[in-house]
C-alpha cells in the first residue's frame, strides 16, 4: 500500500490535493484509494494534514497513517527536525522549496514558482499531483488528470492539468531523482509496474537546482 | 485541603488520568498543547517604550498577554505567551506608543527571540512569575 | 457509476435515489454535508421533494412524523445533541409506527464539548423502538439510505430506521463508490403505500394515547414487530444482490468466525482494521475472528451466539460507555450469550471516544489481550479503556 501524509496550512489546498490523488488511484488507475483530512480545529493558516491510501484491494485500515512512502510539505515552515518520524524506510519527502537540499530523501520542489508561472501567483497544491507520478508507479500522470477532472470544477481543469504536466517534466528531466520503486506500487496486484518503467525514462534537458 | 486543576503543557501520550480535572472545569490561563503553528509574524514588546497602558493586554482576542509581577504584586511588565499567540497583531496595532513590533516568525524563532515572552512551564506557573496555581493537585 | 465520495455525499446519493417525499432536517457537525447536498439536488431539480427548513432538531423530527403520516416518505439526519434534542421525539416516531429514515453521524456527547466521531449518541438510544443499523464504508452507507426505506416501509415493520454512519470516519473520508442508476432504485424501491395515515376519503384516529387497560397490546406488538425486521432485512438483502449485485451478510458480519479460537466482536468503520489485524493472526497461526455486528436492533441474538460459537473468549471493542456500567454493545452481546446459554470469559474494550484514532497497535493489542483471556491467562469481565494508562493494564 502506498501512504501519503500531505502537511499544509488550512486554506492551502492539501486536502484537495490528496481527494484528488485518491481519485485518480480509484478511478483510473485501477486501484483502491482512501482520502480523509486530520479532523481537528482548522483554520486559514493552522497547521493540518491529510492522508491518501492507495492499495490493489479494499483498505480496511483508516486509522491515521503513521509513516508513509511519501510525505509532502506544502509549506516548508512547518518543517521541523523530527519529520523523518513519519517517513517509511525507503519513503521520499517532497518539499516546496527554493533552496536546495542535501538529504538523499528530500525532493526539493519549486512548487510557489512552478505554479506561479501558470496561475500567476503561488498555489503549490497540485504541483505535488504532478510530482507523485514521477517519483512513484502508484499513479500515472493520466490518472492525476483523470483525478483533476473527476475532483475540480470544469474550469479549473485545464491550468491544473498544465500545472500537473509542468511538474512532473521538471522533475523527470533531473538526473538522480530517487524513486519509491516497491515501496511506491499500489501492493496486492499482479501489476507488472509499467509506470515504474514510464518515470524511469527519463526526459533529456536542463538540470534543475530547485 | 480544595483540590484544584491546573492543566500544564502536555503533548504526546501516556498521560494519566490523575492529571486530569474531573469536570469540565479547571483554573483560568493555562494551556494543555501549544496552539501557535500558524504564525507568520510574531509580537515583540519593546520594555523600554512600554507605558503599561495594558492596551495590548486588553485587546488580545485570545488573553495571550499577561503581566509580570514583581514581588510585591505590582505589575512592571507585559509577556506574551508564544505557545499560544497567533500573531493576529491587534496588540502592535492598538498599542499607542507604539512599542509592539510584528517580527517575521522565522527569524525570530531562529534567534530564540523571547525576550518579552515566555512559554507556560510544566509545573503550570509562568516561567517568570505569572501568578500560577503551582503543582497539579 | 463509480465515483470517488465522502460517506455524507454518498448517503446523499443514496437517498436521491430512494425518493423521499420530504426532507425535514437541522445541520450539525458531522452530519451538514449531507443535509447541503441534498438541498442542493432540491435546488438543481436533480430531487423532486418538500425540503422543510427548520430551526432545530425536534422540529426537524417533528416536521418528519407529520409528514409520515399524511403517507409521504421522510428523511431527516442528525448526530450527538441533535439526536438528543430530538430523542423525544423517537417514541412518537417508532410508536406511531411511521416509517421514517434518519441518518445519524455518529458523534461524542457534550461536556467534553466535542464534535468528532464516536458511538455514544446512537448507542444511548437502543430502547427507543427504532430500528437501528451501522455502515461499515461509504458503500454501504449508500446502499443502506436504499434497503432502510425497504425495511422499514415493510407492512410486517412498519418501522422508523436509524442508519448510523461513523462521523468523520465515513461521514468525511472519500473512498469508492459506485452509485447505482435511478431505473434499478426505482425497481428495488416501489413508492410507499400505507393505510396508517391521514385519508380524507376513510377517516382515521391516528396518534392517540392508550391507557392502563391496553397500552402494553401497543408495546408487545412494536416489540414482535422489531423482531421480525430481522427476516425482513434478509429478503431485503437478498433483493438487493439480485437488482445491483451487490451482497450484504444480512444482520451481522461474520469473518473467520467458523474454527476462531478469540473472536472480536465490533461496530463500523473500525472493523475494517480488525479485520487486517485477524488476518495477520491467522498467518501466525493464530486463530482470530472479527464479528462485525451490522444491526443492532433488532439485537440479532441467535446470529451472534452462532458466529461466537466454539471461540474460547470474546472481546467486544465499541465507542461509547455507559457511566457506571459497561459499554452498551458489551452489555447486548453477554445478555445475547448468556440468555441462550453460550456464555464464555469476555473483556470490553473501550475506544475511539470523542474522535480518538484507534492505531493498528492498539488493535493488535486488543487481539493479544483477548488470546491471553483465550488462554485462561488474564480475568474475564474487564473493561479497558484503549489509550488510558491506569492500574488496569491492558491495551494502551
Amino acid at each position: 500500500m502506498l501512504e501519503v501524509i500531505w502537511h499544509a496550512r488550512g486554506g492551502q489546498g492539501a486536502f484537495t490535493a490528496a481527494r484528488c490523488l485518491g481519485a485518480a488511484a480509484a478511478l483510473s488507475a485501477g486501484a483502491c484509494a482512501l482520502a480523509f483530512p486530520t479532523f481537528g480545529p482548522e483554520r486559514r493558516g493552522a497547521p493540518m494534514r491529510a492522508f491518501t491510501k492507495i492499495a490493489g484491494a479494499p483498505i480496511g485500515d483508516r486509522s491515521v497513517v503513521a509513516r508513509a512512502g511519501i510525505v509532502v510539505y506544502l509549506d516548508e515552515t512547518l518543517l521541523d527536525d523530527s519529520w523523518d518520524a513519519e517517513l517509511a524506510d525507503g519513503g521520499l519527502m517532497l518539499l516546496n522549496t527554493r533552496r536546495a537540499v542535501d538529504d538523499p530523501r528530500v525532493v526539493a520542489i519549486d512548487a510557489d514558482g512552478i505554479s506561479a508561472a501558470v496561475l500567476g501567483r503561488p498555489i503549490p497544491n497540485t504541483v505535488f499531483l504532478g510530482a507523485i507520478p514521477a517519483v512513484c508507479g502508484a499513479v500515472s500522470l493520466e490518472d492525476v488528470h483523470e483525478g483533476i477532472r473527476a475532483t475540480m470544477p470544469v474550469r479549473l481543469h485545464e491550468k491544473n492539468m498544465r500545472i500537473v504536466d509542468a511538474a512532473f517534466e521538471a522533475l523527470a528531466s533531473r538526473p538522480d531523482l530517487p524513486h519509491l520503486g516497491g515501496l511506491g506500487q499500489r501492493g496486492g496486484d499482479s501489476g507488472t509496474g509499467l509506470f515504474d518503467l514510464a518515470a524511469a525514462v527519463l526526459l533529456e534537458g536542463e538540470g534543475r537546482d530547485a | 485541603m480544595e483540590r484544584k486543576f491546573t492543566p500544564y503543557l502536555r503533548e504526546g501520550l501516556g498521560a494519566r488520568p490523575e492529571e486530569f480535572a474531573r469536570s469540565t472545569c479547571f483554573t483560568a490561563g493555562h494551556l494543555t498543547s501549544v496552539n501557535a503553528g500558524w504564525r507568520s509574524l510574531r509580537p515583540v514588546i519593546d520594555a523600554a517604550q512600554c507605558t503599561l497602558c495594558l492596551n495590548c493586554y486588553m485587546y488580545c482576542p485570545d488573553g495571550t498577554i499577561f503581566k509580570v509581577r514583581d514581588g510585591e504584586g505590582v505589575c512592571t511588565a507585559l509577556a506574551i505567551d508564544y505557545d499560544f499567540c497567533k500573531g493576529c497583531g491587534v496588540c502592535a496595532k492598538v498599542c499607542p506608543v507604539p512599542c509592539i513590533a510584528m517580527v517575521d516568525e522565522q527569524a525570530a524563532a531562529n534567534e530564540g527571540a523571547s525576550e518579552n515572552g515566555t512559554t507556560i512551564d510544566e509545573t503550570g506557573g509562568a516561567a517568570d512569575g505569572c501568578a500560577g496555581e503551582g503543582a497539579v493537585a | 457509476m463509480k465515483k470517488f465520495l465522502s460517506g455524507n455525499e454518498a448517503f446523499a446519493e443514496g437517498v436521491r435515489l430512494a425518493r423521499p417525499q420530504v426532507i425535514s432536517a437541522y445541520p450539525i457537525t458531522p452530519q451538514t454535508t449531507v443535509v447541503e447536498a441534498l438541498a442542493s439536488m432540491v435546488e438543481e431539480g436533480s430531487l423532486n421533494c418538500e425540503y422543510l427548513h427548520v430551526e432545530s432538531e425536534h422540529t426537524a423530527l417533528s416536521a418528519a412524523i407529520g409528514a409520515a403520516a399524511t403517507g409521504a416518505r421522510t428523511f431527516t439526519a442528525t448526530s450527538s445533541q441533535g439526536l438528543l434534542y430530538m430523542a423525544e421525539c423517537l417514541t412518537y416516531a417508532s410508536g406511531g409506527r411511521f416509517p421514517i429514515v434518519m441518518m445519524n453521524a455518529n458523534r461524542a456527547l457534550a461536556l467534553p464539548w466535542n464534535i468528532y466521531g464516536d458511538q455514544r449518541d446512537s448507542l444511548s438510544l437502543l430502547d427507543h423502538g427504532w430500528i437501528q443499523v451501522y455502515a461499515e464504508n461509504n458503500q454501504e452507507a449508500l446502499d443502506l439510505a436504499l434497503m432502510a426505506y425497504a425495511v422499514a416501509e415493510d407492512e410486517r415493520v412498519s418501522l422508523p430506521v436509524m442508519v448510523n454512519v461513523d462521523g468523520f470516519a465515513l461521514t468525511h473520508t472519500y473512498e469508492s463508490v459506485e452509485v447505482p442508476e435511478a431505473q434499478a432504485a426505482d425497481a428495488f424501491l416501489p413508492p410507499y403505500r400505507t393505510a396508517n395515515r391521514f385519508d380524507f376519503e376513510q377517516p382515521v384516529n391516528i396518534g392517540y394515547s392508550a391507557g392502563p387497560e391496553f397500552n402494553r397490546y401497543y408495546q408487545y406488538w412494536h416489540h414482535r414487530d422489531m423482531l421480525s425486521a430481522e427476516a425482513v432485512v434478509e429478503e431485503v438483502e437478498a433483493r438487493f444482490a439480485e437488482v445491483f449485485g451487490r451482497v450484504y451478510p444480512g444482520m451481522v458480519d461474520a469473518y473467520r468466525c467458523e474454527d476462531a479460537d478469540f473472536v472480536l466482536v465490533t461496530l463500523g468503520s473500525v472493523a475494517g482494521l480488525a479485520r487486517d489485524v485477524a488476518d495477520e493472526l491467522r498467518a501466525a497461526g493464530k486463530r482470530a475472528g472479527v464479528l462485525r455486528i451490522r444491526y443492532l436492533r433488532p439485537l440479532p441474538a441467535r446470529l451472534i451466539a452462532e458466529a461466537v460459537g466454539g471461540a474460547a473468549a470474546i472481546g467486544v471493542l465499541e465507542q461509547d460507555i455507559s457511566f457506571g456500567d459497561t459499554g452498551t454493545v458489551f452489555t447486548n452481546v453477554l445478555s445475547a450469550l448468556g440468555r441462550l446459554g453460550m456464555a464464555r470469559p469476555a473483556v470490553n474494550f473501550i475506544g475511539g471516544l470523542g474522535g480518538d484514532d484507534i492505531s493498528r497497535d492498539q488493535m493488535r493489542a486488543c487481539f493479544a489481550d483477548l488470546e491471553r483471556l483465550a488462554a485462561g491467562q488474564s480475568a474475564a469481565g474487564r473493561v479497558v479503556f484503549l489509550g488510558i494508562d491506569d492500574e488496569e493494564g491492558g491495551p494502551r
